[in-house]
């Protein structure tokens, strides 16, 4: 597994990029701010008319949603400092969980959102999947580490 | 899998940490071996037995649990 995971300086990376990009997320979807720098035509790749936009896109908000992504998996992905065989199994245990949880999270959205709303949840929920990840194997980490301070 | 890592740590008089970083991994690792929390592998197994300068079946027994099918 060790050789499709970050070298361990990229965490740092990861965790800068995804802070900013979360407060863009928090300035921008509560409080609709976005700079206008990010104005542009959208890329009309799929043949569509988005002349409805007036003014044109603001590019702002895929550029958050990247860099959230971009910025999980570099923390998800990135080695331990001493990432060893059992790291790596703790690794993968959290990883099957939050595969796990995020299908159970799915399948929720699936029976119980409708309409316009199911859309709009699935696409909160590409994140699940990676934060649940982060959550699950820091926590596993947690604990072996405090198990670990008191024996000899 | 059993094993009998802290007995040997207390012959050679070596902390896990020492035990660790002469075998290559973390400190953690050595614990939930020696808690019997996790296998090591052959080769991690290998080299703790030639740390302690004995057999591997000395330093790690199988256990009746290891002959259940699908644990």
């Amino acid at each position: 597994m060790k050789k499709y995971l970050f070298p361990h300086r990229f965490k740092k990376i990861g965790w800068v990029l995804l802070i900013i990009s979360i407060a863009a997320a928090i300035a921008n979807l509560p409080f609709d701010w976005e700079p206008s720098f990010l104005n542009s035509n959208p890329i009309n790749i799929w043949g569509q008319d988005y002349s409805f936009m007036g003014t044109g896109k603001n590019y702002f908000d895929e550029l958050y949603s990247i860099g959230i992504i971009i910025g999980s998996i570099l923390i998800a992905f990135s080695k331990e400092k001493y990432e060893d065989e059992y790291i790596q199994k703790i690794r993968l245990e959290a990883l099957v969980w939050a595969v796990y949880f995020n299908y159970i999270i799915v399948i929720l959205l699936i029976i119980f959102t409708y309409g316009i709303d199911f859309p709009i949840f699935l696409m909160y929920n590409v994140t699940t999947l990676l934060l649940v990840f982060l959550m699950r194997f820091n926590w596993s980490l947690f604990k072996i580490r405090k198990v670990e301070s008191n024996e000899e | 899998m059993k094993n009998n890592i802290r007995v040997e740590r207390a012959i050679k008089r070596i902390t896990q940490q020492q035990l660790a970083e002469m075998v290559g991994v973390s400190r953690q690792t050595i614990n939930a071996i020696e808690a019997g929390k996790y296998i090591p592998s052959t080769v991690l197994s290998l080299k703790i037995a030639s740390i302690f300068e004995k057999e591997f079946s000395e330093v790690f027994q199988l256990e009746e649990s290891d002959w259940k099918k699908g644990k």
